[in-house]
């Protein structure tokens, strides 16, 4: 079944490789926004509330300008991961103190109904992230298409 | 050198698995043999067995939030902030098998 293959999570809707933005703020407010338009989320300022409560926990910027900011919300209507490729590198608190040009933002529903599945495909794409040659192919893609080989053909 | 280890963050939606990922990784590039069972919000998978527990030469815990110690009487425990796997995972791994005297391959 298509719904419950990682690859399911990948959406080229919310996906943006050239983002002009030049704060965390507005980077989060744009992939949101993303998110709400493609019909993850139905309540946008919910929704980058529960980011920032996210964010007031513990440090996203996963080092190697890499952030991975994300959001438990009852905003949120469909699980999902926006990807976004900023032009310039941009402020973020990270683990190794470098600003971030790449940001996977999840979009976690709040209810535990049927969202296990979900969970788990997020946990899968994570993992992903933490195998170096993986997030170097990751930062490197130009376009969704080399993105999803990056991501799910290694 | 054989590792066991856990891992756990707040949210447990992702930091648990990129660090479980990055953890393997550094432990097997120094020749180690590595098992971690990650405790996210969708419970705990890859669950350490007794016996595997029993063999290892270390118990890293890598967690952000409380876990069970119980299993893990009699062991070599370690116990650090998820953030210095983040930081540095190669790092962890070796200063193990500095605190252990364990030489690296």
């Amino acid at each position: 079944m298509v719904e419950s293959t990682v690859e399911s999570l990948f959406d080229p809707e919310i996906i943006d490789l050239d983002i002009d933005v030049n704060t965390k703020d507005e980077a989060i407010k744009y992939l949101a926004k993303r998110l709400e338009k493609a019909g993850y989320v139905n309540n946008l300022d919910a929704y980058v509330k529960d980011i920032y409560f996210r964010e007031s926990e513990g440090i996203t910027g996963m080092g190697d300008n890499v952030a991975i900011p994300h959001g438990k919300s009852s905003a949120v209507v469909r699980t999902g991961l926006a990807i976004g490729h900023t032009r310039h590198m941009i402020p973020w608190e990270s683990y190794d103190g470098k600003p971030v040009n790449v940001i996977f933002l999840f979009a976690v529903a709040d209810n535990n109904a049927g969202s296990q599945v979900h969970l788990r495909l997020l946990a899968d794409v994570a993992g992903r992230l933490g195998n170096d040659e993986v997030l170097e192919a990751v930062k490197t893609a130009k376009t969704p298409e080399e993105l999803h080989q990056a991501l799910f053909q290694q | 050198m054989k590792i066991v280890g856990i891992t756990a963050c707040v949210a447990g939606i992702a930091h648990t698995y990129i660090a479980k990922e990055k953890i393997e990784k550094a432990a097997q590039k120094l020749g180690d043999t590595v098992k971690i069972e990650t405790q996210g919000s969708i419970g705990p998978e890859n669950v350490l067995t007794t016996q595997e527990i029993k063999e290892a030469d270390v118990v890293l815990l890598a967690t952000d939030i409380g876990v069970d110690k119980s299993r893990f009487k009699g062991k070599k425990v370690i116990a650090i902030p998820i953030s210095m796997v983040m930081k540095s995972p190669t790092g962890v791994i070796k200063k193990i098998h500095e605190k252990l005297e364990i030489p690296v391959p």
